[in-house]
């Protein structure tokens, strides 16, 4: 009872994603390597996976963005919020266990 | 962000709660002996067992947070779907285990502690305390770092608000045990702590099971028949909530499903049925209930 009260009041809380940006993983990495953004916007990030493996993206370097996995053959929409400085933010696109690409978020103010 | 936390405080104040409502009990039962018997002059030995065991369980917590901040990739990984999977094991021994002791947790306790006094051994008094604090203590720091790494990103440190809450929680109980209330059902609480700490547990099967899937350590267990990742992605708040508390994968392999399954209907089946008990077939709720003896 108390997880499906909590459950429903997390749907009801839950936010929405913003400006989507595409990212293919593939059996040569992960493109693209360099993307841009403003300072506190909110992204999507739209992850296919068209390598014949899994891939996991996740933020390295101080980046706050959580590990996700996506199967072979499947796409994960990742949403994500800018810092509020210009920097310059770290993703890891990678296969399990083995060898990883870094795309780089170039964050600009508006 | 908010409701985030609230995912891991929930979690951690559900492992507390059992964890240290069980260590609660134990010390209950044993203060609330020695007043009864006129040795309340020993209560020094027991809160020294206690503290010590208290302080190498968070010993142990830090060893395990600083080895898994330590590792990184592929290793990371690996550790953590090993200690979800030694973190299921140790679970899944309590869980029985407990259910075994609470028929006569009491009793057993008292002619613990009236063996230690006719011996005049104070040094067994203390090690009484100690070792009940020290096994739950270090299960609560297995599982509080399990959770975490379920939780993907977070530390063990995240769970403190809930930890505290849990302890708080279990501290009252066990006072109100020691004053010798029968206002607290235990019989219904550790039924129904022990089913909610199986479904956890199914949970992290789950995903210790992919931890070493991604990890490299195991290959994939089969392909991934179905993906709810549209109707309820792992990324959302809610996809995060189950996730950590019952294991929740919008794309699990056969080997997950499968073990999941097994785990969660074996597990729930023994321990409704009574599996494992002495002496009777009937159910453990039916015999546990009737023959707690917690009071002082």
């Amino acid at each position: 009872m108390l997880v499906t009260a909590a459950a429903f009041l997390l749907v009801a809380c839950s936010s929405g994603g913003g400006r989507e940006i595409e990212i293919v993983a593939s059996n040569e990495g992960c493109t693209p390597v360099r993307l841009a953004a403003a300072t506190n916007e909110k992204l999507t990030f739209v992850v296919k996976n068209q390598a014949s493996g899994d891939r996991e993206l996740e933020g390295v370097e101080g980046t706050k963005l959580e590990e996700v996995l996506i199967p072979a053959g499947r796409t994960r929409k990742i949403n994500h919020t800018t810092p509020k400085q210009a920097t310059t933010e770290k993703l890891k696109c990678y296969i399990p266990g083995g060898p990883s690409t870094i795309i780089d978020l170039e964050i600009s103010a508006p | 962000m908010l409701l985030h936390l609230g995912v891991r405080v929930l979690y951690s104040f559900l492992i507390v709660l059992r964890e240290g409502f069980e260590i609660a009990l134990v010390l209950a039962i044993v203060l609330g002996y020695l007043v009864r018997t006129g040795n309340r002059e020993h209560f020094r030995e027991i809160w020294l067992g206690a503290v010590v065991a208290a302080a190498i369980c968070i010993a142990a917590a830090v060893i395990l947070e600083l080895t898994s901040a330590s590792l990184s990739g592929a290793a990371q990984e690996a550790f953590e779907g090993f200690t979800m999977l030694f973190a299921v094991c140790v679970l899944t021994w309590m869980v029985f285990w407990m259910r075994r002791q609470a028929i006569s947790i009491g009793r057993d306790l008292r002619q613990q502690v009236d063996l230690a006094l006719e011996k005049g051994s104070l040094t067994a008094l203390t090690a009484l305390a100690f070792v009940a604090v020290l096994r739950e203590g270090l299960e609560t720091a297995l599982l509080l770092f399990a959770g975490a790494s379920a939780g993907r990103g977070d530390s063990a440190s995240t769970f403190l608000g809930g930890a505290l809450a849990g302890g708080i929680v279990a501290a009252l109980l066990g006072y109100l045990v020691y004053r010798g209330s029968h206002l607290i059902p235990l019989r219904q609480f550790f039924t129904v702590t022990g089913i909610v700490v199986l479904v956890i547990a199914a949970g992290l099967v789950s995903t210790g099971i992919a931890e070493l899937q991604e990890s490299g350590v195991i290959g994939n267990l089969g392909s991934r028949p179905w993906d709810t990742d549209a109707m309820l992605s792992q990324t959302t708040t809610l996809g995060k909530f189950l996730h950590t508390l019952i294991g929740y994968d919008s794309a699990p392999t056969w080997g997950q499903i499968v073990l999941y399954w097994s785990y969660l209907l074996g597990g729930l089946s023994a321990f409704v049925f009574g599996i494992g008990l002495p002496g009777t077939s009937r159910p453990a709720a039916d015999r546990s209930g009737s023959t707690i003896q917690a009071r002082n």
